[in-house]
C-alpha cells in the first residue's frame, strides 16, 4: 500500500486534509476459494491496510477521512456496507477510475468496528 | 500514537473474519490511482503477440476439457472464458489469470504477464512470438502446433524455475 497525505483533499467534507491513498493491492493465493478448496495464506489482508490508511489519517490530524480511486473489479468491496465509503463519480483524471471518499463520520464507525473489542 | 489509537490498532478477529468474507466475494481490493499511472492495469505486452487466448484455448484442448468444463473448474464465468478465447483484445481479471493457473498447471506470475497484466519477461516474449507463428486455431491439435504448444510451455515453466 502507498498513501499521501499532501496533495489530495476532501471532496465530501469542503477541502479539508484526507489521506489518499496511491495503490493498494491483496494478491490472489490471499482469497478463500471454496470450490478449490484454497484457504487464503493471509485473509483480509488487504483490509487491514485499510484500516491502518484510515488510523494513519487519524494519527495525522484528518480525522480518519481517506480517498481512493477505486479500479472497477474493486468497486463493489469499497461501496458495500463493510467499507461504507461514498463514491463520488468517475475521474476523468484519473482515467475515469470511480473516486470514493471516506467521511470523518464513517471512518469513525470503521475504527470503532474494528477496534480491538 | 495515543492510548486511544493503540487500543485500534489491532482489528478484532470478528470484524477481520467478516472482512475477509467480503473480500472474498469482491475478489478484489484493488486501488489504481498509481497503479494506472504507471500503466500496470493496461496492455504492457504491446510488442508481444496476443497468444493468452490461444495459450488457453490449447490447454484446455489438450486436456480435452469443454470450455464450460474449464469454466466450472476455475469458477469463471464462462463468458469471460470465450472471451479469452475467442476476443485477442481481451485482458482478463488478475483473479481469472490465477484461477486458469491452478487449473491447468501453469506458473501463475507467467501467464499474468502473457495475460497483458504485467510487463513480461524477453523470454517469454521471444517464446511468444514463435509460438504465435506455429499455431492456429483449429478444433484439434496438429502435430506441429502440439509440438509449438509444448515448446512454449517449456519456456513458461523453466522461466519461472530462473525466478
Amino acid at each position: 500500500m502507498l498513501t499521501k497525505t499532501a496533495s489530495y483533499v476532501s471532496r465530501l467534507e469542503n477541502g479539508k486534509p484526507l489521506v489518499y491513498i496511491d495503490y493498494l493491492e491483496s494478491a490472489p493465493w490471499n482469497w478463500n476459494v471454496q470450490e478449490l478448496q484454497r484457504k487464503g495464506e493471509f485473509r483480509g489482508v488487504g483490509s487491514v491496510l485499510f484500516y491502518v490508511a484510515v488510523l494513519q489519517s487519524e494519527q495525522e490530524g484528518f480525522h480518519g477521512r481517506v480517498g481512493l480511486h477505486a479500479l472497477p473489479q474493486a468497486e463493489s468491496f469499497y461501496a458495500g456496507k463493510e467499507c461504507r465509503m461514498t463514491k463520488l463519480g468517475l475521474d476523468a483524471n484519473k482515467q475515469n477510475l470511480p473516486y470514493y471518499e471516506l467521511s470523518r463520520k464513517e471512518a469513525q464507525e470503521h475504527l470503532s468496528d474494528g477496534g480491538e473489542k | 500514537m495515543t492510548e486511544n489509537m493503540k487500543n485500534k490498532a489491532i482489528p478484532n478477529s470478528k470484524w477481520l473474519r467478516r472482512m475477509a468474507d467480503a473480500e472474498d466475494l469482491c475478489t478484489s481490493v484493488a486501488v489504481g490511482g498509481l497503479a494506472q499511472d504507471l500503466g500496470m492495469f493496461q496492455s504492457a505486452v504491446a510488442e508481444v503477440p496476443k497468444v493468452f487466448g490461444r495459450l488457453i484455448e490449447y490447454a484446455r484442448r489438450e486436456r480435452g476439457l469443454s470450455v464450460e468444463a474449464l469454466a466450472n473448474a476455475a469458477n469463471v464465468e464462462l463468458a469471460e472464458i470465450v472471451a479469452i478465447e475467442t476476443e485477442h483484445d481481451t485482458v482478463p481479471q488478475p483473479r481469472t489469470v490465477y484461477q486458469l493457473a491452478q487449473v491447468l498447471k501453469h506458473p501463475a506470475p507467467r501467464l499474468t504477464e502473457l495475460a497483458g497484466l504485467a510487463q513480461p519477461r524477453k523470454v517469454l516474449s521471444e517464446a511468444a512470438v514463435r509460438f504465435a507463428a506455429r499455431s492456429e486455431p483449429m478444433s484439434k491439435l496438429s502435430d506441429d502446433e502440439k509440438e509449438a504448444f509444448e515448446e512454449f510451455v517449456k519456456v513458461l515453466v523453466e522461466a519461472s524455475d530462473g525466478g
